[in-house]
């Protein structure tokens, strides 16, 4: 029982003692306008990380959020003076969700591992976003209605606060009771068992990878309210901390047990991590090194739990 | 089904080159020039070479995405020790540290049991965060002919990386068919758990698999940096999809269990072929990517297309057999 709770609450724990130590470090890290920063950094991840969660609970992966995201920044640059910010977005909304839907199609229908399906599509989703803005800048300086994304508010909230609490209660909600969250973990902890018992398998899995295809749009936005401009290179490795987080946060890899709550505090880690770092004055290449070393350390951890779990029962 | 030597399984990508050729030679004269064949050769040695020990992990059902990051070190470090140590200790060293490497990759999946695909990305990161601290970002060169000569130079009219594939891939089917290496290698991709049970000491094996990618990666950063009188921490970002999608569309299961050291070299002449051709065709750089990335997708999907086909096929038999029994239900792909 208490090593069960450990293992819930573990994240929030260490979560809160990295934020303490920086906070001593750091004391800028306190500051209000800080602290909104990194909370707006926090939901770029978290917000895709929520679709992670599905596709992670579900068994499988998505690999090509980066160039979703890439994409949407693109999209967002060159439509948004058109189109105006929300008319811009409704778009790219519409974009990620027929890539995902394809990313889905390509997985059930050509029956290709959802890594290798989705490390393909990687490649030519990023194809897309720089033949689509000749590989230059689309900026949106003049263009500031976008701006409401990141420095708006929602009901007195900060909207990317807001937006992050929507799309998480909605997760939390979606995978705790309705059918589709039933059919996702059922999926993700026994697909031969799934398929047997008329889960449809194939509509479910189509519906994850849009799941995660438009929540990235989300980040996307989100991004491109802060950038200000949109580019086919950005958002290189954007997948493997979206992963990170999902992963740190408690769903096991091999499927079947998802953790929405702790994916969130996961992303909020990372960010804390970084932003520390940041202030710290560490460059870009050490924090990168950092990240990669703390995903290596939640991985083992996850496989020394799974095996203890597998050990007890 | 495989039973003929010659099936078309096993020579379909030698004759997707041969008909690839064709067609080039018939619309541009350039392909019509043995040179550029030649060229064609020296290109696909530098993705071939860690190919060659690439199949040897797909088939073993791993993969290693590391290595275009790994390439970026083990050049960085090459290109530094070349001057001081002379061409063939820079080998020695070159290989020797790709294996340690590799080694840590292998540690990571076969020890502490974490995916490889997951546990292969993070190193992605981390050894190209390691090349850009050493070097500062900036790149390191030499340019002394004895060096260079190794990636731009040919011995009797044929460019000298490809007398290095050439060699390494034979050992490798040397290894891979005839030695008991090799034969746990194919059982543990058909049935990790069979393999187990016979007494093959897996972790083991798979650390010894990842081993080898690194060192064939070393061989292959010596090539490279030779090639370009220089190496740096940016050098090659997407490396690791050229060595992947040569190994598969050389036919090698992705589900792991069969392969061809020799298919793979095939294929990645195919894929220097079709860089050669969407140059001289001047298609865009970034559509290249498309074109390479709907290739990469139908390459994969080879596999699930001849199992939906072999399916179908069995179905129909048994209904013929049985036509009371209803056909069994949809089956997706494992995700």
């Amino acid at each position: 029982m208490l090593g069960r709770l450990f293992e819930s609450y573990f994240i929030y724990l260490v979560a809160a003692a990295t934020f303490a130590v920086f906070a001593i470090l750091t004391p800028t890290i306190l500051t209000g306008a800080n602290i909104v920063n990194l909370l707006t950094n926090a939901a770029m991840v978290a917000i895709a990380a929520a679709g992670m969660t599905f596709a992670i609970t579900g068994g499988g992966f998505d690999l090509s959020i980066g160039s979703i995201l890439a994409l949407t920044t693109c999209v967002l640059g060159k439509l948004v003076p058109h189109l105006g910010a929300w008319g811009a977005v409704a778009v790219a909304l519409l974009v990620g969700g027929v890539l995902g839907a394809v990313n889905g199609l390509i997985v059930t229908k050509l029956r290709i591992q959802t890594f290798v399906a989705t490390l393909s599509t990687m490649i030519v989703y990023r194809g897309f976003a720089l033949i689509y803005t000749g590989g230059r800048d689309a900026t949106l300086y003049a263009n500031l209605d976008v701006k409401y994304f990141t420095g708006g508010e929602l009901l007195g909230i900060p909207f990317p606060i807001a937006l992050t609490a929507l799309v998480f209660l909605v997760a939390y909600g979606a995978y705790r009771f309705t059918p589709f969250g039933v059919r996702v973990r059922g999926i993700g902890s026994n697909l031969a068992a799934a398929q047997v018992s008329g889960i449809p398998v194939d509509s479910t899995l189509i519906a994850i990878f849009v799941l995660t295809a438009t929540t990235t749009v989300l980040s996307g936005t989100l991004l491109t309210s802060q950038l200000l401009t949109g580019n086919g290179r950005v958002g290189l490795g954007f997948e493997l901390e979206v992963i990170t987080a999902t992963i740190l946060g408690g769903t096991s890899l091999s499927g079947g047990r998802g953790n929405v709550w702790g994916t969130l505090v996961a992303a909020l880690l990372l960010t804390i991590i970084a932003n520390g770092l940041n202030l710290l004055g560490l460059p870009d290449q050490y924090q990168r090194l950092a990240k990669g070393l703390i995903f290596i350390v939640a991985l083992a951890l996850d496989s020394l739990l799974r095996r203890f779990r597998e050990r007890r029962s | 089904m495989a039973t003929s030597r010659f099936s078309l399984r096993e020579r379909g990508i030698l004759i997707a080159l041969a008909l690839f050729w064709a067609v080039c030679a018939g619309t541009n004269t350039m392909f019509r020039d043995v040179s550029t064949y030649l060229s064609i050769l020296r290109e696909s040695s530098f993705v071939g070479v860690c190919a060659v020990g690439m199949t040897f992990c797909i088939i073993s059902g791993d993969f290693d995405l590391s290595v275009g990051s790994m390439l970026s070190l083990l050049g960085i470090a090459c290109v530094a020790i070349v001057g001081h140590t002379g061409l063939f200790l820079a080998l020695v060293f070159v290989t020797l540290l790709g294996a340690g490497c590799g080694l840590i990759n292998g540690a990571l999946v076969a020890l502490l049991r974490i995916p490889a695909f997951i546990a292969t990305l993070a190193m992605y990161f981390i050894y190209r965060a390691l090349a850009y601290i050493v070097t500062n970002g900036q790149p390191v060169q030499f340019q002394e002919p004895w060096f260079t000569e190794v990636g731009n130079g040919s011995l009797a009219g044929v460019p000298t990386p490809f007398l290095f594939l050439v060699a390494l891939a034979a050992g490798a089917t040397y290894v891979l068919r005839r030695t008991p290496f090799g034969r746990y290698v194919l059982a543990i991709g058909n049935s990790r758990r069979a393999s187990e049970i016979s007494g093959i000491r897996i972790a083991r094996v798979r650390l010894a698999i990842f081993t080898l990618v690194g060192a064939f990666t070393g061989v292959a950063a010596l090539l490279i940096s030779s090639r370009m009188w220089s190496a740096n921490s940016g050098m090659k970002i997407g490396y690791e999809f050229d060595v992947i999608a040569a190994v598969v569309l050389g036919g090698t299961s992705l589900s792991g269990g069969k392969g061809s050291v020799a298919n793979t070299v095939v294929a990645a002449v195919f894929f220097a072929s079709l860089n050669t051709a969407m140059n001289m065709f001047h298609v865009d750089s970034y559509m290249q990517r498309v074109v390479i990335g709907i290739v990469l997708l139908f390459a994969f999907s080879l596999t699930g297309i001849r199992s939906f086909v072999a399916e179908r096929l069995r179905l129909r038999q048994e209904s013929r057999e049985a036509p009371k029994v209803a056909p069994g239900g949809e089956s997706a792909a494992a995700p």
